[in-house]
C-alpha cells in the first residue's frame, strides 16, 4: 500500500481540532445539565399517583429509546421550522440531546429513588414530615448518592453522541475531521488522530470522574 | 481394622500471610459418620473443601481409598494432578453445600441426572431411573419436575443431597447443610442424613447441630484455629468434654 | 395525505431503503451476537494472552463514537482494501462498522453476565466431577444467556438505530431515502416522523421478541 503519511497536516489544523473538541465537550456538558433537570422532574412524574402523568413518561422514554438520534436531530432542526419553530443549529442539537439525556436520567433517577429503603420514608412520615419535606430531605439526597456514578458515566456517552452534530454542520470534532479529509485527502492522519482524541478524552473523563467519586465517598 | 477410606495427612494451607493448617491429619473409615464441630474460622469448611479439591493446599497429602488425590510428587517436585484426574476424583466424592447450589434452570430431576449423564455418561433413561429413585428416597417423589425456585429450602437441600448421593460416591461431604435453613425445615434434612447414615454411608459432616452430631456420629472432631484439638466418640466429646476448650465452646449449645 | 401519497408513489425507493436498513441492522445484530458471546467468554475465562487483545479491542471501540467508527471503516478500510484491488461499498463498510461496535458491546454484556453468576454454581459442577467445558455448557452458559437478554435488547436497538448513521456515508437506507424524497418536494417534518415510526415499529418488534424469549427461558433464582 502506497501512502505517505504526513502528520504535519494535523499540526496545521490543530486549532480546528482542539476547537472542535472543546465544542463537543461544551455540547455534552450542556446536554447533561439540562437532561438532569428534565430527568429529575420526569422521575418524580413517573412515580406519581396520577396515571396520566405516568403514561406520559412511559411515552416519552419509549419514543426516545426507539427513535434514532439522527432522526430526532433532523426533526428539531429541519422539521420543526415547518410548523414555525426555528432554532439555531447548536440550540436544536442541545435541546434534542438533552431530551434524550432526560429520558435516560428518568430511568436512572427512578431506580435510584426505588433503591431507597421504604422504611426510611416511613420514618419520615412517622415524624410528621410532609411529602415535599420527605422528598427534599430524605429522597433527594439519598437518590443523588445512588445515581452519581451512572450520571457521570453518561457524560462520556453524551460526549460520543456529539459526533452526530456534524450531520447538521456544527463544527465539533467529527466535523473537523471530515473537513480536513475533504480539504487535504489525508484520510488516515485525520481519522486516526480524531479517533485517538475521542479515545483519550473518554478515558481522561473516566479517570477524572472516578477520582471525584472517590473523593466524595471519603468525604461521607 | 481395615485401611481408612479417607486419609488426610499433615495438611498445610495458608491464606496469604495467615497459616491456617499446619499439619492437620484425619482418618475416616468406610461406613463411618464423622462430624466436625468448632467455632467459625476454625477451618472446618476449608478442610472439607480440600478433600474434593475445591480448595488447594500447599503441603500434605490426601488419600482416597489408598490412592493419593489432588497432588502428586513428580521427580521430587510437588504438582497438581491433571484437571481430568481431579474431575474424576471429585466424581467419587459427593458434596452438599450450605447454600444448596442447585442449578436453577433445571428441574429437580434434571439437577440429579445432570452429573449422571455428563460425568458417568449414562443414558437419559437410566439416569432418570436412578434420579427418581433417590428423589423418592429423600421424600420428593412429587417434585421431579419442579424447579428449585418453587421448592422450599428444606426441599432444595434434599434435592441437593439426592444429586450428590445418586452418583454413588465413596464418601459424602456435608458442609453446614442446615445453617441456611429456616429452623422448621432443618428436621426434614437431618432426617434424610440420618437415614443415609443408618444405611452405612460414609460421611463427613461439618455442622453446628450438636444434638444431631451426638445422635448420628461415630466420631466427632473438634477444630479450632485450623487445628484438630480433640477427636473422640460423641460421648467423649459431648459428654465428658475432656478437652479444656470444649466446655467453653459447647456451652453455647444445648446438646 | 401528502406524505402517504409520496411514500406510496416512491414505494420502490422506500422498499429498498427498508431492505438496506433491515439488512445492515439485523446483519450487524447477528454477527455481533455470535462473535460477541464467544469474545465475552474468552474475556471471562481465557488466559491473559487471549483475553488481553479482546480487552484492548473492547476498550478502544467503546471510547470512539459509532459515527467515527463508520467513517474509519469507510475511508481507512476502504482505502486500504482498494490497494488490494477490493472495492468496499458503503453498505459493506457500514455493516462492518456496526458489527465492530456490536461485538464490543455484546462481549462486555457477556462478560458481565458470566461474572454475575454465583460461584456456587461452578462449585456444584466441580463437586459432581464435571470438567470445565461441561460446567460451562450445561450450567453456566444457559444461565448467562438468559441474564443477557435485557442488555442485549438494548444493543440490538442501538444497532438498528445506528443504521441511520450510514446515510452519512451515502448508503441509501431509510433516512437517506427520506431525505431524497424531501428534496423532491416533501414535508420534512412528516417524512421524518413517518420513518421515525418505522424505526419505532422495528425496535418494538425486537423488544417484544426478546421479552417472549425471556419469558420462555426464564427461571427464577431460588
Amino acid at each position: 500500500m502506497n501512502y505517505n503519511f504526513d502528520f504535519n497536516v494535523i499540526l496545521r489544523n490543530i486549532d480546528g481540532l482542539l476547537g472542535g473538541l472543546g465544542l463537543a465537550l461544551l455540547l455534552a456538558v450542556f446536554s447533561l445539565s439540562i437532561g438532569v433537570i428534565i430527568g429529575l422532574f420526569a422521575a418524580f412524574a413517573a412515580i406519581s399517583r396520577k396515571p396520566q402523568l405516568r403514561a406520559l413518561m412511559i411515552a416519552y422514554t419509549t419514543v426516545v429509546r426507539n427513535t434514532p438520534l439522527l432522526i430526532l436531530i433532523y426533526i428539531s432542526y429541519f422539521g420543526l421550522p415547518l410548523i414555525g419553530i426555528t432554532f439555531d443549529r447548536e440550540v436544536a442539537f442541545v435541546i434534542t440531546l438533552s431530551l434524550c439525556a432526560g429520558a435516560y436520567m428518568l430511568d436512572v433517577f427512578r431506580a435510584g429513588l426505588q433503591a431507597i429503603p421504604p422504611g426510611l420514608i416511613e420514618a419520615g412520615q412517622a415524624l410528621g414530615l410532609r411529602r415535599s419535606q420527605i422528598r427534599m430531605t430524605i429522597q433527594l439526597p439519598m437518590m443523588i448518592r445512588n445515581v452519581l456514578p451512572s450520571v457521570s458515566n453518561y457524560l462520556i456517552s453524551l460526549f460520543k453522541d456529539t459526533s452526530l452534530a456534524s450531520a447538521i454542520a456544527i463544527p465539533e470534532l467529527t466535523y473537523q475531521a471530515n473537513k480536513i479529509t475533504t480539504e487535504t485527502f489525508r484520510v488516515f492522519e485525520a481519522w486516526i488522530t480524531v479517533g485517538l482524541i475521542y479515545l483519550g478524552t473518554c478515558y481522561l473523563l473516566a479517570f477524572v470522574l472516578r477520582r471525584i467519586e472517590r473523593k466524595l465517598a471519603i468525604a461521607r | 481394622m481395615n485401611k481408612p477410606i479417607l486419609e488426610i495427612r499433615n495438611l498445610e494451607k495458608s491464606f496469604g500471610p495467615h497459616k491456617l493448617f499446619d499439619g492437620v491429619s484425619l482418618d475416616v473409615f468406610a461406613g463411618e459418620v464423622v462430624s466436625i464441630i468448632g467455632p467459625s474460622g476454625s477451618g472446618k469448611t476449608t478442610l472439607l473443601r480440600c478433600v474434593n479439591l475445591l480448595e488447594g493446599y500447599e503441603g500434605g497429602s490426601i488419600f482416597l481409598d489408598g490412592v493419593e488425590i489432588g497432588y502428586s510428587t513428580v521427580r521430587g517436585k510437588r504438582r497438581s494432578q491433571s484437571e481430568a484426574d481431579i474431575a474424576s476424583q471429585r466424581a467419587t466424592t459427593g458434596m452438599v453445600f450450605q447454600s444448596f447450589n442447585l442449578f436453577p434452570h433445571k428441574t429437580a430431576l434434571h439437577n440429579v441426572t445432570l452429573g449422571l449423564q455428563k460425568v458417568q455418561k449414562l443414558k437419559i433413561e437410566e439416569a432418570s431411573e436412578i434420579g427418581k429413585k433417590w428423589l423418592d428416597r429423600v421424600g420428593l417423589s412429587e417434585k421431579f419436575d419442579s424447579f428449585p425456585a418453587h421448592l422450599s429450602g428444606g426441599q432444595q437441600q434434599r434435592v441437593a443431597i439426592a444429586r450428590a448421593i445418586a452418583m454413588g460416591p465413596k464418601i459424602m461431604l456435608f458442609d453446614e447443610v442446615t445453617s441456611a435453613l429456616d429452623p422448621e425445615l432443618v428436621g426434614e434434612v437431618l432426617a434424610v442424613i440420618k437415614q443415609l447414615a443408618l444405611e452405612g454411608a460414609t460421611m463427613i459432616l461439618v455442622t453446628h447441630e450438636m444434638r444431631f452430631a451426638n445422635e448420628v456420629s461415630d466420631k466427632v472432631v473438634f477444630m479450632e484455629n485450623g487445628s484438630i484439638e480433640a477427636v473422640g466418640t460423641p460421648h467423649e466429646i459431648f459428654g465428658e468434654r475432656k478437652h479444656p476448650r470444649l466446655e467453653g465452646f459447647l456451652s453455647n449449645f444445648v446438646v | 395525505m401528502n406524505v402517504i401519497e409520496s411514500l406510496i408513489n416512491s414505494r420502490d425507493d422506500v422498499f429498498s431503503g427498508i431492505v438496506s436498513t433491515v439488512s445492515a441492522g439485523f446483519g450487524a445484530i447477528f454477527i455481533a451476537t455470535i462473535v460477541g458471546i464467544v469474545a465475552g467468554m474468552v474475556l471471562t475465562y481465557g488466559n491473559a494472552l487471549v483475553a488481553w487483545p479482546i480487552r484492548a479491542y473492547v476498550d478502544i471501540v467503546r471510547g470512539i463514537p459509532g459515527l467515527v467508527v463508520i467513517f474509519i471503516s469507510y475511508y481507512l478500510l476502504g482505502f486500504a482494501l482498494q490497494s488490494l484491488g477490493i472495492t468496499l461499498d458503503a453498505w459493506a463498510a457500514g455493516l462492518i462498522a456496526l458489527s465492530i461496535v456490536g461485538i464490543a458491546d455484546v462481549a462486555e454484556i457477556t462478560r458481565g453476565a458470566f461474572q454475575a453468576l454465583p460461584r456456587g454454581q461452578t462449585d456444584a459442577g466441580k463437586a459432581a466431577g464435571m470438567k470445565f467445558p461441561t460446567i460451562l455448557s450445561s450450567v453456566l452458559l444457559p444461565q448467562a444467556l438468559v441474564q443477557m437478554i435485557p442488555p442485549w435488547t438494548n444493543t440490538a436497538t442501538e444497532l438498528i438505530k445506528g443504521t441511520t448513521l450510514l446515510s452519512l456515508i451515502g448508503v441509501t437506507e431509510l433516512l437517506l431515502t427520506a431525505n431524497q424524497l424531501i428534496a423532491r418536494g416533501g414535508n420534512a417534518l412528516y417524512f421524518f416522523i413517518a420513518i421515525g415510526l418505522m424505526f419505532f415499529t422495528i425496535n418494538t418488534l425486537i423488544q417484544l421478541a426478546a421479552r417472549a424469549a425471556e419469558r420462555k427461558f426464564h427461571y427464577q433464582i431460588a
